[in-house]
């Protein structure tokens, strides 16, 4: 659900673009499929996060595209707050342990 | 390329056969979703499947068909985007689960609070290393505190609302039930395909009720505190007409008290309270009543041998059994027949008034 609605934060997306955006998002470690994204998009859909945007034809096949709502965009804010805020605090930890943080955390800060 | 377009199967050319083929073939795993939504999203899932097909790709992946089949049952079972007929099945589904870890739970915790009253006395005890060697004791121990704790457990964590411990308790019982029933000696077979069916339909309603897009149950307080009061009532009970026995001159004397209550509780209340709960809430609505008739469906399986009792002229056994005599629910058969009838009586009048009437099916 995060990984979606974050997917459509940007522009609205159709099915495929919105599989292929959260694989990008998750560096591959997420692979929607179409079982499962459709699943979640009626769940949005219902709880009024993310609303069919336009149809389009292409080469005989419908693209129905999506976006996200204004109260979409207020939830995945609410989200990304609290999961930055836990990651806040996980990493404060770990540093505080003595833990070496690989990528964008990086080495502690204010570190010899 | 834009991040919406696909990686260019559908540009028509040589390779159009073998993507109509594709096409097809997808189409045909679409019809493992209800026929509605197929209508209203199978143009665009098309798409989405075709864009995401690797070049050469001839066949729909298992993983593309065990997830459609995945959608397709939670369609079925009330999902957002799902019928009303499916929203009241996956109702139906949930009320199933919840009524039968409640029941089975009860019926175990009753039994392991004889269990454990014999253990704490002396006596007790000595009886139990008499028929049992200390691992099969073990074993069954394990077995029979299993059982109580797996289906109230699994009630417990459903109506908190951590669906995957809840799914997981309520499958495994089913395993803890088909062990249990293996090594059972005594109890008759007709006796352990009524357990097992039972058993079977609480796990396939708690693994198709609750889905991860179920609706959380709206009142949990209060099934907390139905399956609470009424632990905490059957262990003071069992657990007491167990010591009661065991003050007594023999064994048989705590048995045949034990004998009493689960004639009591498993013959006419048990079954006699679903049909009067049942016959309340079809007033209402068919939830209830669909919910408890499926739940009591696996007692039919006890009436051929009902039949079989009576023919020979042991008309007694019908309402009144030997529950050591391999038929631990004595009377039951009769008992959930009735029951069953009555709610399948019920639920018949329930849809046939909203039919007439045209109304919506409340919960």
């Amino acid at each position: 659900m995060f990984l979606i609605l974050t997917a459509l934060v940007d522009q609205p997306r159709h099915g495929y673009g919105i599989v292929q955006e959260v694989a990008r998002l998750s560096n591959g470690q997420t692979q929607l499929k179409v079982g499962t994204l459709y699943g979640a998009l009626d769940r949005l859909t219902g709880e009024g996060l993310v609303a069919p945007d336009r149809d389009e034809v292409e080469a005989g096949r419908l693209r129905r595209y999506y976006r996200i709502t204004e109260q979409g965009a207020a939830a995945l804010a609410e989200d990304a707050e609290r999961i930055a805020s836990h990651a806040a605090v996980a990493t404060r930890r770990l540093r505080e342990r003595g833990v070496r943080l690989p990528g964008k955390l990086g080495p502690a800060e204010g570190a010899a | 390329m834009n991040a919406n377009e696909g990686p260019g199967m559908h540009e028509g050319d040589g390779a159009s056969d073998e993507n109509d083929l594709l096409e097809a073939r997808y189409r045909r795993a679409l019809t493992l979703l209800p026929a509605g939504y197929r209508e209203q999203r199978g143009e665009e899932m098309i798409s989405t499947l075709l864009d995401g097909a690797t070049e050469g790709r001839r066949w729909p992946s298992r993983g593309e068909l065990a997830s459609l089949a995945a959608l397709g049952t939670r369609l079925r079972v009330g999902a957002p985007g799902g019928t009303p007929r499916a929203v009241a099945t996956g109702e139906v589904l949930r009320r199933t689960a919840l009524a039968g870890l409640l029941v089975m739970g009860l019926w175990h915790a009753a039994m392991a609070a004889g269990d454990l009253t014999l253990i704490a006395s002396q006596r007790g005890r000595h009886m139990l290393y008499m028929s049992y060697s200390h691992w099969h004791l073990a074993f069954r121990s394990t077995l029979d505190f299993g059982r109580p704790l797996l289906y109230l457990g699994a009630l417990v964590a459903l109506v908190r609302g951590r669906r995957r411990l809840g799914r997981i308790l309520g499958v495994a019982q089913l395993g803890l039930m088909a062990a249990v029933l293996a090594c059972d000696k005594y109890t008759a077979t007709s006796d352990q395909a009524a357990l097992l069916a039972a058993a079977l339909v609480v796990a396939i309603a708690v693994w198709l009720g609750f889905h991860r897009a179920a609706p959380r149950i709206a009142t949990p307080r209060r099934w907390l505190l139905a399956v609470t009061g009424m632990t905490a009532l059957v262990l003071i009970v069992f657990a007491a007409a167990t010591a009661i026995g065991l003050g007594g001159q023999s064994r048989t004397a705590g048995a045949g008290l034990i004998d009493q209550i689960a004639r009591v509780t498993a013959g006419p209340l048990i079954p006699g309270l679903a049909a009067l709960f049942g016959l309340l809430r079809a007033r209402r609505s068919p939830i209830w009543p669909a919910a408890l008739l499926t739940l009591g469906l696996p007692g039919l399986i006890l009436m051929p041998r009902e039949v079989i009792l009576f023919t020979q002229g042991k008309a007694g056994h019908l309402f009144y059994g030997d529950l050591f005599a391999g038929a631990p629910w004595p009377g039951m058969a009769a008992y959930m027949a009735i029951t069953d009838t009555i709610l399948a009586a019920a639920l018949a009048w329930v849809l046939y008034r909203h039919r007439t009437r045209s109304t919506a099916i409340a919960a």
